[in-house]
């Protein structure tokens, strides 16, 4: 594209380079562009559901009416022909909202993925971005849902989307189906396996305090700790640690009017942050294995397409 | 709001405009309703309003703006709703080009200074648009979850009615709350707990008969709470009675409709009571469940109904009633919980003053009462599909503002259908795919057919949510004489029970009638002031109107009796709709992209006009010599059908019909029974007919039954006994087949009740399972009896009388992607789907054509007219009749049928009078209109005396147009008296019950009853009826009055539609007279609306101008009658 677009370098010697806006321009090009989004918006309201096209054939409302159709999701009419402007938008949003699923940032990625279903009009993306909704789902329950309770299935949305969706590529849809039950294999092993639920409950923490919530963590790795406390004993930094985390909530305890100096001052020093490095580093050493790794395991992987331009190639 | 109430209410609003100004900056509390359009571009955080009073006079402009901030004001409400509903609402309406402007009832608001030293009157707290009503029940619905209102009031999504659904704990409510308002109310009246007790008792029995089918939905090993508890609870409650009301003198007002206008709430609360010595009132709501309920920050319990409680006491408090108390009593187990309001979760949790008034419990009504609005109005989202798809984002529509972020951690969904279906987001633990952007991955040809469809509903929907104020607002003067939806001045004659018969001593001149639902008021107060009470009519006689009420009155003083309208019939039609929209797209077996019309299932295309519908095929039919050949083709091209056929058999009146489908639902069954090939699931069954009225479908049963007494055991007539049942229909009803009202009637039901309705349940599911055919009406798609079954074959008949979304209620029991058969049965020459005047139908796009729409439909075109249009080759019509002789099928037939109707018989083709007569050794009078040809036109247009009376009752909302002729009245009156009065005083009464009169108006009809009377007494046996009312009746002799004649050539609204003439005319079987003015009728006064029906009149009476000629007819000039 790059090569055959037509690109303004600058606006000469007037600005010295600096590229302005022109507020009487720019306030009657959106005014052209709000009038098309009304137009559009008011017979939407009553049930239709209009292509966008141009109402004369001149630069500026060719400019308004693709700006319009990409901001409302609509289609667009140029030449005769019905053009998803925002499909790109789409594709950036579903993979920025996949990012966040593989990073556990559940909310981020939900209104992403919301985003790229309004934008997204071609069959294939559409279910594409629906598969990520079902997946939200699945990371949702793997992360937020206490390992193995019977009545929660975090794979079943994906299960059961993936024979409806007809125009995704199978290798892509095995892929991700695969992938949910792998996660609820892993959530449901967990309810058991003491390394696992370690794992897991070290996901939790790290998106507890990637979202600003340090007592949150805290409580979280005090239960680590203590369900691995016969693999975590003789190390003093770490009991320390673990005190100091206590004295936070011990405070909580006393009596009113009740007060512990000393409770205080370990709380203050209270780090989830310096708790989490050692314990990873104990329980790595104490499972000899990298616990973040088996943190990682409850990330969803994506699915890369191995072709990386089939244009091209054939 | 019109006359006084508009000019009271407009000097309200001009003194609280002054008041405000005269304390800048002060917050005041107005309560006036003033009116307001938007001034300028409408931005989301400030809305600048000029208002105006109710008749229009400018007040000024104002503002609204986010957090109930206005200018000095120190800060702002968090989550405050009111601007942001108000910018939807005004939004909403600019798109749909809603220029009229928008009432609110101003609560608070302040003159604020700018800083320029202005005073800007701003509103902070409103209701919006009060005149539309919401009811308790649905302000609770909308603080348990806003999304689920939006889902169930606006869109319409139902339960799927394939997978069963447990009622039983609805059933006990009703159990508990009927005998608990007996006993109470028996109590209070004589004092005595024994006669407390049976009435309570005879109060769960009558439920349990009524709602058996609910109960045998589940299948329990052994008796279950729902069996128990309303038999546990007597002995609490009867003490509960004792210990509360002993010696006390009150008078208890139950379920009474109360409403205020100024708050657009209305509701029944269970009972209030009214101490006579003086006291507050005591406001009492029931509950049995708490599924939807408030848990109690101190104790973690749960208690429902708070905020019903809250509206309700908010309602009685708008009309003076300040000191009222308001009562939850909760029924759990055997014992009653009264929790006082002040005591409830929800006021302690807010820590709500009840003492005063408090502003936060009017915010939190307000709260659910303009988001409920806006919502199940549809303005929050219109029919945009991104809009709709996008609400369902977050279930506190958080757009709109309000504190629901507080309330609740997680919305009922255990309650909600959205959910079940899959439509909703937070319906995640459901089985199967969810339904990804509903509405815009639906096919535009589906979704514009539902959106058409809906906006009409949504539309009709709107007026009658609207009548509760426009009652209250407009004076009763008005609404009696302009708009014949009120009577005044009655007084109680007679009181039986709670059959009541008001009398007054002027004429009674209305367009009430039986069957409609009215209220009743003293004439000292408002409709709504709790003293009103509901009921439906039983008669309207020229001086008195009897009524079936909902709780007696007191005999003293006098009353007005309004109109509510007849049964609710837009839900479920709006639910049959939206169940299509979605059952078609969950059967795609598509998820998560745009779905292609082609795409959907085979029935869905079709209806969609996207798939022609096979051709008639035929296939080896069981013998049928009842049926004529025409009849047993369609009955051959039904056995031939596939699954997802559509077929469409036209019956003109007298074809046998009826019998046809008789014939088809035996064949089915025959076929389902003996060649079960053992691969059709247990819950598959072979036929389902429903029909548009219960009168339709009583008849298919009675066909059934006495063309094929050997059936009897697999029919059930789906429903309940009717007063006006055949016994014999009655007795296939699956309560009765179980013997419900034997078995529950001799029960000692104190004693072992319980058992003896688990035995009783027994029996009836053991009936249920071995059922084949059903037979209900369109509405009852959801009834007990059907829930959890699918059909091979659905008929629905009179389907040209159903509207399309009343059809759509026949697919949802055709299996899973409709791979069943479905047959529609009916004539779109006949009288088309009943809808409300005022329906403005929307345009019909151009892609319609499709869809065979076409300009000038709407609702009122049923789904058979439309497919008739688009597949002529799928319609059989059914040519031999057997009702009419041979010179009226000639006339009906060469004016309506292009010339198809033929009598079935010889016999019927030689049907006269004077042959009736004789087999009772009777004869017609010589020398009259009765001893010539069968068919006979009086014209009246020579005749100054024959001209009507001009259109009454037009005003108002739902414009009726009346009309009578006196002399036509009396021509009919004459007519029928000379035949009547040639016969034996003994015959007279006999003959007379096989005479119709028809006329499309009820004021003529009042008429000519009267005269009828004054001729002789035996006329009173003389059917005098409107053509609508007529429909599917016949009569030896038919006397048609048309009414109109007018020098405008006026025909009306009913005449212009030319069914109705076609229905009036082929009643008769032996003798039609017509007595009307030709010209009026033909003559072109240049309305091309009236042209298609003007052409069709032109042809009747060139018809019977032909007939006469052959000496088939006899055309008479009225002056020459007496």
């Amino acid at each position: 594209m790059g090569r055959s677009c037509a690109i303004e370098r600058g606006n000469g010697g007037q600005h010295s380079g600096e590229h302005l806006a022109d507020p009487g321009a720019t306030g009657s090009f959106l005014s052209l562009v709000s009038r098309y989004r009304d137009s559009v918006g008011q017979r939407r309201f009553v049930g239709e559901d209009p292509v966008v096209h141009p109402l004369r054939d001149a630069p500026e409302e060719i400019a308004a009416a693709a700006i319009a159709a990409e901001r409302l999701g609509g289609l667009l009419r140029l030449d005769g022909k019905a053009i998803s402007p925002a499909e790109d938008l789409a594709v950036a949003e579903l993979d920025a909202g996949l990012r966040a699923l593989a990073n556990w940032d559940v909310r981020l990625a939900r209104w992403r993925l919301a985003i790229a279903a309004e934008h997204a009009h071609l069959p294939e993306q559409q279910q594409r971005v629906s598969l990520a909704q079902a997946l939200a789902q699945t990371v949702r329950d793997v992360l937020y849902e206490y390992p193995g309770q019977s009545r929660v299935k975090p794979e079943a949305p994906v299960v059961a989307l993936g024979p409806t969706l007809d125009r995704l590529p199978k290798e892509e849809l095995d892929f991700y189906v695969e992938e949910a039950k792998r996660l609820a294999g892993l959530w449901r092993q967990a309810k058991e396996d003491v390394l696992l639920w370690t794992g897991w409950a070290l996901t939790r923490v790290r998106t507890i305090l990637r979202d600003g919530e340090p007592d949150a963590a805290l409580a979280w790795l005090l239960r680590i700790y203590r369900r691995n406390r016969d693999r975590l004993t003789g190390d003093d930094y770490l009991e320390r640690l673990v005190r100091r985390a206590e004295a936070t909530f011990r405070l909580l305890l006393l009596a009113e009017g009740e007060d512990d100096a000393e409770l205080r001052k370990l709380a203050e020093d209270a780090s989830p942050h310096d708790l989490l490095v050692t314990t990873v580093a104990m329980l790595s050493q104490a499972w000899d294995t990298d616990v973040v790794q088996v943190s990682n395991r409850f990330a969803l992987v994506l699915y890369q397409r191995t072709e990386l331009n089939p244009e091209r190639s054939s | 709001m019109i006359g006084g109430a508009t000019t009271w209410a407009s000097q309200e609003a001009e003194r609280a405009w002054q008041e405000l100004h005269q304390e800048p900056g002060k917050p005041k509390w107005l309560d006036v309703p003033i009116l307001v359009r938007p001034v300028g571009e409408l931005r989301s955080g400030r809305i600048v309003l000029e208002a105006l009073t109710e008749d229009r006079q400018l007040l000024g402009t104002c503002a609204v703006f986010n957090g109930e901030w206005y200018p000095g004001c120190p800060g702002s409400t968090p989550y405050s709703h009111y601007a942001p509903t108000l910018y939807r609402v005004l939004l909403a309406r600019q798109r749909r080009e809603e220029n009229e402007p928008l009432r609110l009832q101003v609560l608070k608001a302040v003159a604020a200074q700018t800083r320029s030293g202005r005073l800007l009157p701003v509103l902070l707290k409103f209701i919006i648009a009060p005149e539309h009503t919401l009811t308790g029940a649905q302000l609770e619905q909308v603080y348990g979850c806003p999304l689920q209102v939006f889902y169930t009031r606006f869109v319409g999504v139902s339960y799927d009615v394939l997978r069963p659904r447990d009622g039983g704990g609805d059933v006990r409510g009703r159990a508990i709350h009927e005998g608990y308002r007996r006993a109470a109310a028996e109590f209070v009246a004589s004092g005595d707990l024994e006669r407390a007790r049976a009435e309570y008792l005879e109060g769960v029995r009558r439920i349990w008969i009524e709602w058996l089918t609910t109960l045998c939905l589940k299948i329990s090993a052994r008796p279950i709470m729902d069996h128990t508890q309303p038999l546990q609870v007597v002995d609490e409650i009867l003490s509960y009675c004792s210990q509360r009301w002993e010696g006390q003198s009150l008078r208890l007002y139950l379920e009474r409709l109360f409403y205020a206008p100024s708050r657009g709430i209305s509701g029944r609360a269970d009972r209030v009571e009214e101490p006579l010595g003086g006291g507050p009132l005591r406001l009492v709501e029931i509950k049995t469940h708490g599924i939807d309920a408030e848990q109690d920050p101190q104790t973690g319990e749960r208690h429902p109904g708070g905020l019903q409680a809250l509206a309700y006491r908010e309602i009685l408090h708008s009309f003076g009633e300040e000191s009222a108390e308001a009562v939850v009593e909760e029924i759990q187990g055997a014992r009653i919980k009264p929790l006082p309001l002040q005591a409830h979760p929800l006021v302690r949790r807010l820590r709500l003053d009840l003492s005063t008034r408090d502003e936060r419990v009017v915010d939190l009504i307000a709260q659910a009462r303009n988001i409920g609005y806006c919502v199940a109005t549809g303005l929050f989202t219109g029919y945009d599909r991104y809009l709709l798809d996008r609400a369902g984002d977050d279930w506190r529509l958080r757009e709109l503002g309000g504190s629901f972020e507080l309330l609740r951690p997680w919305p009922p969904c255990q309650i909600c259908p959205a959910q079940r279906r899959g439509v909703c987001v937070y319906g995640t633990r459901r089985a199967g795919p969810r339904l990804y952007s509903l509405f815009r991955y639906a096919p535009s040809r589906l979704f514009a057919y539902w959106a058409w469809f809906h906006r009409q509903l949504k539309a009709e929907e709107r007026a009658s949510r609207e009548l509760l104020f426009h009652l209250v607002t407009t004076p009763a003067e008005t609404l009696e004489q302009s708009e014949g939806i009120t009577i005044s001045r009655l007084r109680l004659a007679e009181q039986a029970g709670l059959v009541a018969v008001f009398t007054r001593d002027e004429r009674i001149e209305t367009r009430i009638r039986e069957d409609d639902r009215v209220l009743v008021t003293p004439e000292r107060r408002a409709p709504g002031q709790i003293f009103s009470v509901e009921g439906t009519v039983q008669t309207v006689g020229e001086r008195e109107i009897a009524l079936r009420l909902n709780d007696r009155v007191d005999p003293e003083g006098t009353y007005r009796v309004d109109l509510l309208g007849g049964y609710d019939m837009r839900q479920w039609q709006l639910e049959g709709l939206t169940d299509f929209l979605v059952s078609a797209m969950a059967s795609t077996g598509i998820r998560g992209r745009k779905v292609l019309v082609d795409e959907l299932p085979r029935l869905a295309r079709i209806l969609l006009g996207a798939e022609r519908a096979s051709p008639p095929g035929q296939a080896p039919a069981p013998p049928a010599p009842d049926l004529n050949a025409t009849q047993r083709r369609a009955l051959a091209a039904v056995l031939a059908m596939e699954p997802g056929d559509l077929l469409l058999i036209q019956g003109p009146p007298g074809t046998g019909k009826t019998s046809l489908i008789a014939h088809l639902a035996r064949a089915a069954l025959a076929r389902h029974l003996f060649d079960y090939d053992g691969r059709a699931p247990q819950d598959r069954r072979p036929v389902l007919v429903l029909t548009n009225t219960h009168r339709a479908a009583d008849e298919v049963v009675l066909k059934l039954l006495d063309r094929f007494p050997e059936v009897a055991p697999f029919v059930i007539r789906v429903g309940g006994r009717r007063a006006d049942m055949d016994e014999r229909v009655a007795r296939q009803t699956l309560a009765e087949r179980a013997g419900a009202r034997e078995v529950l009637g001799e029960a000692d039901l104190a004693g072992n009740g319980a058992a003896v309705l688990f035995r009783l349940i027994r029996r009836a599911q053991t009936y249920h399972d071995h059922a084949g055919i059903f037979v209900g009406t369109l509405g009852s798609a959801d009834a007990a009896e059907l829930r959890g079954l699918s059909f091979e074959l659905v008929i629905v008949d009179e389907a040209g009388q159903a509207t399309e979304p009343a059809m759509l209620q026949a697919l949802r029991h055709l299996p899973p992607g409709y791979a069943g058969r479905l047959v529609l049965v009916g004539d779109h020459r006949q009288l088309p789907p009943v809808v409300s005047d005022e329906l403005v139908p929307p345009p019909v796009p151009e892609a319609f054509r499709q869809l065979g729409l076409q300009a000038g439909d709407s609702l009122r075109t049923s789904a058979f007219e439309r497919l008739a249009r688009l597949y002529p080759h799928a319609l059989i019509t059914l040519t031999e009749q057997y009702r009419m002789n041979a010179p009226i099928c000639s006339l009906v037939s060469e004016t309506f049928y292009e010339g198809q109707l033929v009598p079935g018989t010889q016999e019927v083709a030689e049907r006269a009078l004077a042959g009736w007569l004789s087999r009772f050794g009777l004869s017609v009078p010589a020398s009259s209109v009765w001893s010539g040809p069968p068919v006979v036109l009086i014209t009246t247009e020579a005749d100054p005396d024959a001209r009507d009376s001009g259109a009454r009752f037009i005003a108002g909302r739902s414009p009726d147009e009346a009309r009578d002729n006196p002399r036509e009245a009396t021509i009919v009156a004459a007519l029928l008296g000379e035949l009547i009065g040639s016969l034996p005083p003994d015959w007279r009464a006999e003959v007379a019950r096989e005479i119709g009169v028809i006329s499309p108006y009820r004021r003529q009809n009042n008429r000519i009853r009267q005269e009828l009377l004054r001729r002789d007494p035996a006329l009173a046996a003389v059917r005098v009826d409107t053509v609508d009312r007529f429909q599917g009746g016949e009569r030896e002799v038919i006397v048609v009055s048309l009414v109109n004649s007018n020098d405008e050539a006026a025909i009306g609204r009913l005449h212009a539609d030319w069914r109705r003439m076609n229905v009036a005319i082929s009643r008769a079987r032996r003798a039609l007279v017509i007595v009307g003015d030709r010209s009026t009728f033909t003559h072109d006064p240049g309305r091309p609306e009236e042209d298609e029906a003007r052409r069709y009149y032109r042809a009747l009476f060139d018809g019977i101008e032909r007939l006469a000629r052959q000496g088939q007819a006899r055309v008479l000039d009225s002056r020459t009658l007496p």
